[in-house]
């Protein structure tokens, strides 16, 4: 799996609305000029970063739908039921719909775009804050689902409510972050966005133990010696952090945090958690870049939006998943 | 092991619904013992059981594990003292027989939870011990039920804690795996460690436990032998009813006789039982020896006289005498004519 990585990475960058010959595309990845300004111009600052955006996107979020579906003992939990989606989305539309889309002003030196951000991680990371406050005092994992629920179901209708008072522009704004697209990162960011996402992804990848023994249930993690709380309270944290980031950065996406990991469960055959997270890793910055593929065709100019792509990868593999459930062990 | 001074039991601690089950319990849990906790539902035995194991604390009063008192052991230390075997799901299919017994080495292990080469031996054993090595390889939601209890008692093994709690471990299983779980408790605990189970099969109690302890909802704990709780009525008082009650000679429970009829019986050892066994199905009293047994009268009382030899079976009574070629023809007879 590890070697379809580049191979997906390299065909997002050579695939898109303006074709340009593969013999191009190597030349100037390896820093030499084309024949086409404008074509360097293209794989460099158009389809590297968003290559690059969408193998960090497609990571994070599997593993915090992962993270998520360990630590509820539940397969159909995903960073969008605990509402971390939702708080990031209620951030961007306070940013965009409240102030007009022109909040520039009043953030001197910073543009537009880094004031979203800012909102869907901060959004992001209040609702994160609230999960993780519930989870301090609230013992058991239904209960934590149902506060996510509800939260997510609050900063709803928060949002239904600015958008209905917002001007024509900011909902369109709005409604189109909230297609999705991993072409919004700029080269500029890029280092930002991927350094805080290795982190968790880091963080994740230590955590593989606490997890196996999650696996038996909260009682008998707590017999062979596991500090729920604390193991809890870090888990939340690696996914705030993760979704928030990716969606501040990328909008929400759907269906990647649900589905990967299944997949990766799927093709390992096993549900432990020291092979689990490499292979999420590597099936989510895959799929995402396999969709991100999707979005674009030679000759077209429009793009289509990533939140229609997602769910025709995700979707199937979830209905596969839940008609076969006496034949997959895991389920059992 | 352990000692308990006025021990309050319940949940919700120290909130507005705080609900004592139990209070002033007193106990003590010696080492190399097997000692199973039964009692009517609802008396509090799961509650007992999560505060012994430090899933929850006391309402009031004093645990103590090992002359600690439990409140200060770390959830770490607890980890090589206590194992736990419960009826609980979980979420472990996707692992292998072996990676959910290692499980068990989870205290003993490194940061990354891989296995030296003891840890490596101590999981064989586990399994070798409990019976399931052959299954090793596979996977956990390919077991059967009783397969899957000893999976977690492998891992409570593998775990290498000198006491091991469980919770109706043989509750969902069919009487072979049931009798195989009770042997591998006995055994574990000739082999020195401590084990205390929760359990409703009065059956293997009665012939395998060291101690009982009953718990009922208004009286606390009645501790003692299998034989002391027998003899002086404890076990009669607390699961006989109206209907069946605890028969102190063979150590089993009957149905008490509807009808006023009563047969005595003329038999070798072995017949007789089952010609009690049909008798007592069909609601005929017995007369016979031991007139201290509730069911059980003085022979001069009999309505009739039952004869068993050479596999012929006569009932005789002044009404005149029926023969009968075999045990089913005799029970057939008594279905259709005394119900």
């Amino acid at each position: 799996m590890a070697l379809l990585v580049p191979v997906f990475f390299l065909l997002n960058l050579g695939w898109g609305a303006v074709s340009i010959p593969l013999k191009e595309t190597f030349s100037i990845i390896s820093g030499n000029e084309a024949s086409r300004e404008s074509w360097t111009y293209i794989i460099l600052e158009s389809r590297l970063p968003q290559a690059i955006t969408a193998l960090l996107a497609g990571a994070s979020l599997s593993i915090s739908g992962l993270i998520l579906q360990t630590v509820f003992n539940n397969p159909l939990a995903s960073p969008a039921i605990l509402g971390i989606n939702n708080g990031a989305s209620l951030g961007t539309a306070i940013v965009m719909l409240a102030t007009g889309g022109s909040i520039g002003g009043a953030f001197s030196g910073m543009s537009d775009y880094v004031s979203i951000m800012a909102g869907a991680f901060a959004g992001a990371m209040a609702v994160l804050a609230v999960i993780i406050l519930f989870s301090s005092i609230v013992k058991s994992n239904i209960m934590l689902l149902i506060i996510g629920l509800m939260v997510g179901y609050m900063t709803s209708s928060v949002i239904s409510l600015l958008n209905f008072f917002a001007s024509a522009e900011g909902v369109f704004a709005y409604t189109m972050w909230g297609m999705g697209d991993f072409s919004s990162v700029s080269m500029k960011q890029i280092p930002v966005f991927a350094s805080v996402t290795l982190c968790g992804l880091a963080a994740s990848l230590l955590m593989m133990k606490p997890m196996n023994a999650l696996l038996l249930g909260e009682r008998y993690a707590e017999n062979i010696g596991v500090n729920i709380r604390r193991t809890r309270i870090m888990l939340f944290a690696i996914t705030g952090l993760l979704t928030g980031i990716t969606t501040a950065f990328c909008g929400p996406i759907a269906f990647i945090g649900l589905s990967v990991p299944h997949i990766a469960r799927l093709l390992l055959r096993s549900s432990n958690h020291a092979m689990l997270i490499p292979a999420s890793i590597l099936a989510g910055s895959i799929t995402a870049l396999l969709c991100n593929a999707c979005c674009t065709f030679p000759g077209i100019s429009t793009i289509m939006p990533l939140n229609a792509i997602t769910p025709i990868i995700g979707a199937p593999v979830i209905l596969y998943v839940i008609i076969n459930q006496k034949k997959i062990q895991y389920f059992n | 092991m352990f000692s308990a001074y006025n021990l309050s039991i319940g949940y919700n601690k120290g909130t507005s619904r705080e609900k004592i089950l139990h209070e002033g319990l007193s106990f003590s849990l010696e080492k190399g013992t097997l000692t199973c906790l039964t009692g009517p539902n609802g008396a509090g035995k799961s509650t007992l059981l999560r505060t012994l194991s430090g899933n929850q604390s006391p309402l009031k009063g004093r645990l103590e594990f090992n002359g600690k008192d439990m409140s200060a052991i770390s959830g770490k230390e607890l980890a090589k003292e206590i194992g736990l075997v419960l009826t609980d799901r979980t979420f472990a299919g996707g692992l292998t027989v072996k990676e959910l017994v290692s499980l068990g080495r989870y205290p003993y292990t490194g940061f990354w939870g891989k296995l030296d080469d003891s840890d490596e031996r101590t999981v064989h054993l586990a399994m070798e011990r409990t019976g399931i090595l052959d299954k090793a390889s596979r996977y956990v939601s390919e077991l059967s039920d009783g397969e899957r209890q000893k999976v977690m008692i492998a891992k409570a093994l593998a775990q290498e804690c000198p006491v091991i709690i469980l919770d109706e471990p043989t509750a969902f299983l069919d009487i072979t795996s049931k009798m195989d779980i009770m042997y591998l408790l006995h055994e574990m605990t000739s082999a020195g460690k401590t084990v205390l189970l929760s359990t409703h099969d009065i059956d293997q109690v009665l012939q395998l436990a060291d101690r009982i302890w009953i718990m009922e909802k208004d009286r606390g704990i009645t501790s003692g032998t299998p034989e002391e709780l027998a003899l002086n009525g404890d076990i009669d008082r607390v699961f006989g009813n109206g209907t069946s009650s605890f028969d102190i000679c063979s150590g089993r429970f009957f149905k008490q006789p509807k009808s006023s009829a009563r047969f005595s019986i003329e038999a070798e050892e072995e017949t007789k039982h089952w010609i009690e066994n049909i008798l007592r199905r069909y609601d005929i009293g017995i007369c016979g020896e031991y007139r201290s047994v509730p069911g059980i009268h003085g022979s001069s009382d009999a309505d009739a006289c039952i004869k068993a030899k050479n596999g012929e079976i006569r009932l005789e009574s002044t009404k005149g005498s029926i023969s009968f070629p075999g045990l089913r023809e005799f029970s057939e007879y008594i279905r259709k004519n005394c119900n």
